[in-house]
């Protein structure tokens, strides 16, 4: 006998069919599509870095021709910064649980929420496509005059690929607007500001630099094209353009960008610090501010990507300096995070071993970024294997980790399912080792002078380029694991309860999965997301009942 | 400061005048990285094991510490400032060339670099200099971005289309002594040579080997004795030849010259070969080539020359005026023109 559809039934189960899915309003079932579809992104990508490290194993001709080889990198960047990192956590983990952290049925619009997401989908259509036809070969970063010439790329594919990240665009401003509304206006009764989870400090935050920011890319990128196809000599110097002026609009936008990149995945980690160590994130305010002052201080600092591109002396000293200015936000976090610990309750199950793994990782990907923003210094490491390093350090390192810190962290309230808690160490650990050694190496190898986006080397480089690449299969295999891991959940993974992991957050009081609305009553909030103290027995049970304190406690 | 000649483990040589500044700036950024590192992890490491969860320890409620929270917002401020000071006073130094700086033309193109001498000497993709003397480089590139890197030096500076770059350099001795000798002068003895790269992503046309993408363009800086440079400045271009003879045909220097000023980047040789952005040039001596303005022309000396000398002026139909200016002596024109007459 099928089970009655009634107002108690999980989002996943309550409706049945592709159209059910596809024409959803419901910002759960929003939020896992978009976890497919980044995740299918991911792996895309992915398969584009193994075939770089790969052709990098041995100098000279190792599976592919110079001109293949520079598509695949361009592509490594284009999919993964585009159709991968920044949608990933507010579009999949944000969509689903800032509502349930706000006590909300739903964002605060929802039907604009679809819109968003079927905008990504008919944008990453036509990325594919391009790439299908005719790939770009520019690099993810499209630089004039090279965008411009006819002779490693074709107009129409350089078309297709920048109208594709323009469509892609909307999705991130539509998202960015929904979600600032939402903060504002549906939190539920006794939720103000002061208590909010620092999840949706760091979500609002990155929304503010969504808004902003990719108008800036749109018309960018609006202004390539219409370069290609009606020779306006905007950029090009043969028709009196500038091509630095390209690259002025280009890290305008792409500098907050990496903003929304990493502001989610300390977003994400703040939730986790504070559930496995039972205790409130130490300097709570002040974390909140510095995601606000990220977004502010990040619009400021992008010619810092452009020391050596001509710019005049006096540009390079403002941009360097604010550049440091901006570096002390990010520190104010890790400290803070490392004082939680500190008279914390601590566990280690693996959403906390991503959360720690990222406190290493960023710091090292910080403080590497020390580095490049000293001028002096920026001159040898500018356009070097350093600054691959750093950014992987930072976008990886931090925000991949950050991402799968709340995957695993958020899984059994998504799906209703526990995954293989050994499995999930072990692809922990050959992620861990394979990313270092993969990324690690190539610091040294650009300190050394090896310079990005190279596809043969000097034999010198060898040793070094073929650690790397070896680095990157171990990666590769800890995906593997780990995907695998997933799937074995979701086909036969143990029944999750409600709060697995006892966390006092708002998000764990409703089931696992929850019922399509939510909540079963509207939800008042008495105390802040991380009131351990405040918080009921009851509301910290982790359904399993070997860990009840004992009853004459 | 000294300057350490050899490479270390993370650094090349220190083979500029200002290397040694630019590495003590690294250095001072390194020790600071570890040290808070090693205090942040160390810190983590340590609170993970003093507290771990154990049963009946309940946690601590946080609070918050203002006056903890200004210490480390402000004196990391303190210390970034520093390193931003010295990396702005080193960076003026290194952007002020001396008054007395031999200025070098360069001038950059897919896939190849061109040095020119104040005494209008052309080199390819090699550039003689004199040790202990400033040298600047005026930039320019015909096609896109470059960006002109000798990591031995600690220079870096893009080439861009439609505008003048700058840099200075000054190469320090490797070995003490060896630029002061006894020796008979000789314009070919070289004290050390340090790599040049491309470091702004430029393309590529799909060949393995040198010359024929952004990876592949290098160049080469042979710093030499002042006695030796000054001596290689006075002999002037030579013909090259084959194994180095004395004297050859201007066919055989043609055919060493084609290679040297990167003509292969473009052009195809071998009958039958594809063309890509330019035209094949087997057997197109005494030959008709349609023009794009319509008309056509009987491939001669003056149609080869003219084509070299003002690329642009007359295209063969079905390319674009894409090749660049590429400077030759008189004597290396005519070698040029008579390889290529020589190919069928």
């Amino acid at each position: 006998m099928a089970t009655a559809i009634t107002d108690d039934t999980n989002y996943i189960n309550a409706k049945s069919g592709i159209a059910s899915w596809a024409l959803t309003v419901d910002h759960k079932r929003i939020g896992i599509m978009y976890l497919a579809s980044v995740m299918f992104m991911f792996g895309l990508g992915g398969v584009m870095a193994l075939l770089v490290r790969t052709e990098l194993l041995f100098p000279g001709e190792t599976i592919m021709s110079p001109r293949m080889y520079n598509k695949v990198f361009t592509l490594h960047g284009a999919i993964m910064v585009f159709l991968f990192i920044i949608p990933s956590i507010p579009a999949a983990l944000g969509n689903f649980f800032l509502p349930l952290m706000l006590g909300a049925k739903d964002v605060a619009f929802p039907k604009l929420n679809l819109a968003s997401f079927h905008i990504y989908v008919v944008g990453s259509l036509l990325a594919v496509v391009s790439i299908m036809m005719n790939a770009v070969d520019t690099g993810w970063t499209f630089y004039t005059p090279y965008s411009n010439q006819s002779v490693g790329t074709t107009t129409s594919s350089i078309v297709t690929i920048t109208t594709a990240v323009f469509i892609l665009g909307f999705s991130s401003i539509l998202t960015g607007v929904n979600f600032i509304a939402t903060v504002h206006k549906l939190r539920a009764p006794g939720l103000h500001w002061k208590r909010l989870p620092l999840f949706v400090w760091g979500i609002y935050a990155t929304s503010v630099i969504q808004v902003l920011a990719t108008p800036v890319l749109a018309i960018t990128l609006f202004l390539l094209i219409m370069e290609n196809v009606l020779s306006l000599g905007i950029f090009n110097p043969q028709l009196g353009g500038d091509p630095v002026l390209f690259q002025h609009f280009f890290w305008f936008y792409s500098h907050p960008a990496v903003y929304i990149m990493i502001l989610p995945g300390m977003a994400v980690v703040n939730e986790v610090i504070a559930t496995f160590s039972r205790r409130k994130i130490f300097g709570y305010m002040f974390v909140a501010m510095s995601s606000i002052s990220l977004a502010l201080l990040g619009f400021l600092v992008w010619g810092h990507h452009m020391f050596v591109s001509g710019m005049s002396e006096y540009a390079t000293l403002v941009f360097s300096g604010l550049t440091f200015l901006v570096a002390i936000p990010s520190g104010v976090k890790v400290f803070n995070w490392v004082a939680t610990l500190y008279k914390g309750s601590i566990s280690f199950e693996s959403p906390m071993l991503y959360a720690l793994a990222f406190i290493v990782l960023f710091t090292i990907g910080g403080l590497t970024g020390l580095f490049l923003g000293t001028l002096a210094v920026d001159v040898h490491l500018h356009d070097t294997y350093f600054v691959v390093a750093h950014f992987h350090y930072v976008m990886v390192g931090g925000t991949v980790f950050g991402f799968l810190c709340g995957i695993h962290y958020w899984w059994p309230k998504m799906f209703g399912k526990m995954y293989d808690e050994n499995l999930a160490r072990i692809s922990f650990a050959l992620v861990f080792v394979g990313f270092n050694m993969t990324f690690f190496t190539q610091f040294v190898l650009g300190s050394q002078g090896m310079p990005r986006r190279y596809y043969d080397y000097l034999p010198h480089f060898q040793r070094l380029h073929g650690f790397s690449s070896i680095g990157s299969y171990v990666l590769g295999l800890g995906f593997l694991v780990m995907l695998y891991m997933f799937i074995k959940s979701l086909m036969s993974g143990e029944k999750a309860p409600r709060n697995p992991w006892g966390s006092a957050g708002f998000e764990w009081q409703t089931e696992s999965p929850p019922i399509e609305h939510n909540f079963h009553h509207q939800q008042v909030m008495n105390r802040g997301p991380y009131d351990y103290h405040l918080a009921t027995e009851d509301e910290l049970f982790d359904g399993f009942e070997e860990d009840r304190p004992a009853k004459s406690e | 400061m000294e300057n350490q000649t050899e490479p270390s483990l993370q650094l090349p040589a220190q083979l500029s005048t200002y290397a040694p500044e630019v590495d003590w700036l690294y250095d001072g950024i390194y020790a600071t990285s570890i040290i808070f590192f090693v205090g942040i992890v160390g810190a983590m490491v340590a609170f993970m094991v003093m507290y771990r969860r154990k049963p009946g320890v309940k946690a601590e409620p946080t609070g918050h510490h203002n006056v903890l929270e200004l210490f480390w917002t402000f004196s990391p401020l303190l210390l970034l400032f520093v390193m931003f000071h010295y990396g702005f006073t080193t960076w003026m130094d290194m952007a002020t060339a001396p008054d007395d700086a031999i200025n070098i033309r360069v001038r950059g193109r897919q896939w190849a670099w061109e040095f020119e001498h104040p005494n209008g000497m052309v080199e390819d993709n090699q550039l003689h200099v004199p040790v202990g003397r400033p040298v600047r480089l005026v930039m320019s590139s015909s096609d896109v971005l470059h960006s002109f890197y000798v990591p031995d030096f600690r220079v870096k500076r893009d080439l861009v289309p439609g505008m003048f770059s700058s840099l200075w350099f000054q190469a320090v001795e490797r070995d003490p002594g060896t630029a002061v000798s006894d020796e008979p002068l000789d314009p070919e003895r070289v004290l050390y040579t340090s790599q040049v790269y491309c470091a702004e992503y430029c393309g590529a046309n799909g060949n393995w080997g040198t010359h024929s993408g952004h990876a592949t363009m290098y160049s080469l800086i042979h710093v030499q004795r002042q006695a030796d440079y000054d001596e290689f400045m006075a002999r002037g271009p030579v013909l090259p030849c084959p194994n180095d003879a004395p004297t050859c045909t201007p066919e055989e220097s043609g055919s060493i010259l084609f290679v040297s000023k990167t003509c292969t980047s473009c052009h195809g040789i071998a009958e039958g070969a594809a063309a890509v952005a330019a035209p094949n040039l087997w057997n197109i001596y005494d030959h008709e080539q349609p023009l794009s303005d319509g008309t056509s022309i009987t491939v001669d000396e003056a149609y080869l020359r003219r084509s070299i000398l003002e690329p642009r002026s007359q295209i063969v139909q079905g390319y674009s005026p894409v090749m660049p200016n590429i400077r030759l002596s008189d004597s290396e024109l005519t070698a040029v023109v008579a390889y290529i007459r020589s190919l069928h």
